[in-house]
């Protein structure tokens, strides 16, 4: 044969693509259970594992159900119902649950809380003399790792909750410690009343995986969580006062007045025949919630999980805690407003299987999200209406509450990703969307400010678009800007500017783009039609830098009336030895990573007039020189994590200290240490070189990891 | 963050996966669900056996799990590092009588795992074995090249099986591309006299 038909047979050799599906589950449990993640993703894990357990459990004991395929999507009011009876519940749950593949990328379950009607809280002026924790609503706190009153600064460290003196900084010290068994999850304060969420995850016993050992049905150990309200009047001295428990993962959290709400999640199982029900533990009693109370919707889904809401009234420890309990399927997103709960659940994912195993394919998979509305007034919980709207809602700012209507910004993912915002009134029924914006690309960042909505998508470029939902029966585009980079926060400046933190980009085709340094942008949207980045964007370090206000809006500190915007940044640089000229004639590549360099907090003066302005840097990260030097910078206890004001001192916060400065020039005045556990430089094995393959490309050097540090 | 579900997730979104996944169970969940078909499927076709290519697989992944904090994304995409282990694993397998294993799928099952999945790995192995069967023109050729030295085995099975860009094959093999050009001559022409 002719070598180029010899080619050409190869070329057109039909290879076998064979897939062993059990191998790909049996070899992921594996992975993930390995001793890899057990030490700092062990919260998570739990968290990801306890529906999947459920699922299977499921399963196993009530066999396989072929998973309908449903119909085509419709919008509106689902039924809502009450069960009546236990057996009826038993049998809701054993013929609804059909088997559904739990979605990894799916898994982080969290339900975003957010508040509604209420005003923005970007908006509201501030009038303390300090800070507070960067939340979406007015008048809805949301718990967080750190919280000032302006005189104490009360913060979390592992299972510890601290209570330091700040003010005046001078005199500042560590008052009190609180040790708990479990993880602390976040803290309210009010007044006296401390507020601690904590979350107990079971130990697992093959997250050691001993040697093979017979075969067993995994047991499933249910997480606890307990909500501890402490008498903070002695901050020397805090005083548990009362202390609820219940089974299940927390969701999220908020505060209105003086009621905390907890949403937990916990999956519904069946063991010796019997499903399990909600249970809340006040002190020593513990009450079953009973199947008559627990509400359900007509929304099918592959299997259940039970969502309790509970209310617990910080300032009356007589009053018993009250609470809601909703049967529905999988994950779930949440928003809460000042009078109402959005419960947002994903109803389907990619990964569903068909029957017998296969996995479904993108194009067949009609993600679809139901809502349920839960009216809240202090202690009194009423889950009033659901509905479903196409597509899945990226986190808690894509979901607002104002003047009597809902609306949801989604992207329904598939063949093309396309975008969508949804009004809906108060029964949930749609009045108004927007559809099919932006093809191809996915929303990055959204934040509703009053009768506007603003919307960043993005695949290689990144719009924002200023959308009007004045109407609730007619959203409409008002204009559109294109820029290089994307924002994954937006945050309100004043009514007509937006300030956008994300990252810059570099576009390497049409539906590609390397990320690069973090990016801040101000756009003025005075003129709605024709929004404007305000001067050029401010860059923080090359590709590699980030920074926690990415993902968690709680890592910002903004206040208007002080031109103040602080944000905890880690970065990078790159290496431009490593890229000789005579390997890269054209310069630094788009795709160098940078090493990290410098963590801390950057504080800006920010103006419309002036722009953005670096008033200075903060780290903890000092005096170390050693080889893993870099490493200090990511994930170390020296990592500036928050960062408040009161009065005219500034506080950055990491998990080994808080550090003092002056506001007005960032001179040092003082810091305190906090107990934090030691810490060593990443998990290098003991002695591992780098030398080991791969090597080529993947990794520069062959030198040997610092060791024994384990 | 992380709730994004494309089919294809896009290069700059997998950068930030990887960096997450060496911490994030979940991130390291969605490469693998990423990844797991297209390794098995080249260890597959490299080997022309499942057995092999079951714990080829599981001995690949596992030591990217280990050697993920030694990822960097410099010259080398994740793709082409998984590639490049998977790679050194099959010669290994190769050149050893007796390829050591981290673990085995038997020792998956004994550990319970097995029954979290719907599926039957002895039916499953028994349906994909006959599937394999079916494939003759691939087979009888697989065979051939197995005799190839490693080095032309691994040049053929990217380029043609796998359709990787010689770029790619390169950055896999830790190569230059004309070395690969070569390579990939001379293993056609070698196989093309063996035909």
């Amino acid at each position: 044969m002719k070598y180029e038909d010899f080619i050409k047979k190869l070329e057109n050799l039909r290879t076998p693509d064979i897939e062993l599906p059990g191998h790909r589950q049996a070899l992921k449990m594996f992975l993930l259970n390995s001793g890899r993640f057990k030490e700092r993703t062990i919260m998570n894990w739990a968290k990801v594992l306890a529906p999947i357990t459920a699922a299977v459990l499921l399963i196993t004991m009530v066999g396989f159900f072929a998973a309908d395929v449903q119909g085509p999507l419709y919008l509106g009011e689902n039924q809502i119902s009450k069960f009546t009876s236990y057996g009826e519940l038993q049998e809701f749950v054993k013929t609804n649950a059909g088997y559904k593949q739990f979605s990894w990328g799916f898994s982080r379950g969290d339900v975003f809380l957010a508040a509604g009607g209420a005003e923005n809280a970007d908006l509201a002026p501030t009038v303390s003399g300090h800070s507070t924790t960067n939340i979406q609503v007015a008048g809805v706190d949301e718990a967080d790792i750190v919280k000032t009153d302006g005189e104490y600064i009360y913060l979390v460290s592992g299972n510890k909750t601290i209570i330091v003196q700040a003010y005046p900084p001078e005199q500042a010290r560590v008052l009190s410690e609180i040790e708990l068994e479990g993880r602390v999850i976040g803290i309210f304060i009010n007044g006296d009343r401390l507020v601690v969420l904590e979350e107990e995850v079971p130990y697992y016993p093959y997250y050691d995986l001993p040697s093979p050992v017979e075969k067993f049905y995994m047991p499933y150990i249910s997480p606890k969580m307990y909500i501890k309200v402490y008498d903070v009047s002695d901050r020397e001295n805090p005083q548990l006062q009362r202390e609820l428990s219940t089974n299940g993962q927390y969701v999220s959290s908020r505060m209105i007045v003086d009621y905390v709400y907890v949403v937990v999640n916990e999956p519904v199982y069946e063991q010796d025949d019997e499903i399990n029900l909600p249970k809340i533990g006040s002190g020593s009693n513990e009450t079953e919630i009973p199947a008559t109370d627990i509400y359900y919707s007509n929304v099918t889904d592959y299997y259940y999980m039970y969502t309790t809401i509970i209310a617990i009234n910080t300032q009356n420890d007589a009053q018993e805690p009250t609470s809601e309990t909703i049967l529905l399927g999988a994950s779930s997103n949440l928003y809460v407003s000042a009078d109402n709960v959005y419960l947002t659940f994903p109803v389907w994912g990619p990964d569903v299987l068909e029957p017998g195993g296969v996995i479904r394919s993108p194009e067949r998979s009609s993600e679809r999200t139901s809502i349920h509305r839960i009216q809240i007034d202090g202690a009194e919980l009423d889950y009033v209406a659901s509905g479903e709207i196409p597509g899945m809602v990226l986190n808690q700012f894509s979901m607002d509450e104002y003047d009597g209507y809902f609306r949801v910004a989604t992207t329904t993912h598939g063949e093309k990703a396309l975008n969508n915002v949804y009004v809906l009134n108060m029964a949930l029924n749609v009045t108004g969307s927007l559809e099919n914006l932006a093809p191809g690309e996915t929303i990055y960042s959204a934040r509703f400010v009053g009768g506007r909505c603003y919307v960043v998508t993005f695949r290689n470029i990144d719009p924002l678009f200023v959308i009007d939902l004045s109407d609730p029966e007619a959203p409409r585009i008002l204009g559109e800007l294109k820029i290089t980079g994307y924002s994954s926060y937006l945050h309100p400046y004043d009514e007509t500017h937006i300030i956008g933190i994300g990252k810059e980009t570099v576009a390497e085709s049409e539906d590609f783009a390397w990320y690069q340094g973090v990016k801040i942008s101000l756009f003025d949207v005075s003129d709605f039609n024709n929004p404007r980045e305000i001067g050029d964007p401010y860059v923080i370090g090359e590709r590699g830098t980030d920074s926690p206000v990415l993902w968690d809006h709680k890592a910002f500190l903004f206040d208007k009336s002080k031109n103040l915007m602080v944000i905890p940044v880690l970065e990078a640089k790159i290496n431009a030895t490593q890229y000789p000229a005579t390997e890269y004639p054209e310069g630094v590549p788009s795709l160098a990573y940078g090493q990290p360099v410098w963590q801390g907090a950057y504080v800006f003066d920010i103006s419309i007039d002036n722009g953005l302005q670096l008033r200075g840097k903060i780290t903890h990260v000092e005096n170390i020189t050693s080889p893993e030097q870099g490493y200090y910078y990511y994930y170390s206890p020296f990592a500036v994590e928050r960062s408040l004001y009161i009065d005219n001192v500034l506080y950055t916060i990491s998990q080994a200290k808080i550090k003092m400065n002056s506001l007005e020039n960032l001179d040092y005045i003082n810091e305190v240490e906090l107990p934090h556990p030691t810490w060593i430089p990443y998990d290098y094995p003991p002695g591992v070189t780098r030398s080991e393959e791969p090597s080529t490309g993947a990794e520069p050097g062959g030198e040997t990891i610092p060791g024994g540090q384990i | 963050m992380l709730v994004f579900l494309l089919a294809d997730m896009d290069l700059s979104e997998e950068e930030e996966l990887v960096k997450r996944a060496q911490r994030d169970r979940d991130a390291f969940a969605r490469l693998y669900d990423q990844y797991y078909p297209r390794i098995f499927g080249y260890v597959l076709r490299r080997s022309a056996n499942l057995e092999a290519a079951q714990d080829i697989t599981s001995e690949t992944f596992l030591k990217a799990l280990g050697k993920l904090w030694q990822f960097q994304w410099r010259n080398v995409s994740f793709s082409s590092w998984l590639y490049k282990i998977a790679t050194n694993e099959i010669n290994q397998y190769f050149r050893k009588a007796e390829y050591k294993k981290s673990v085995s799928l038997e020792e998956l099952q004994e550990r319970g795992f097995e029954l979290l999945s719907p599926h039957d790995p002895e039916n499953e192995l028994i349906e994909a074995q006959e599937k394999l069967k079916q494939h003759q023109d691939f087979l009888e050729i697989q065979g051939k090249i197995a005799r190839l030295p490693a080095k032309y085995q691994e040049v053929i099975a990217l380029r043609f099986f796998e359709k990787r860009q010689i770029k790619e094959i390169a950055e896999i093999l830790g190569k230059r591309e004309g070395t690969i050009k070569s390579l990939l001559h001379r293993a056609v022409e070698k196989l093309r006299e063996m035909d």
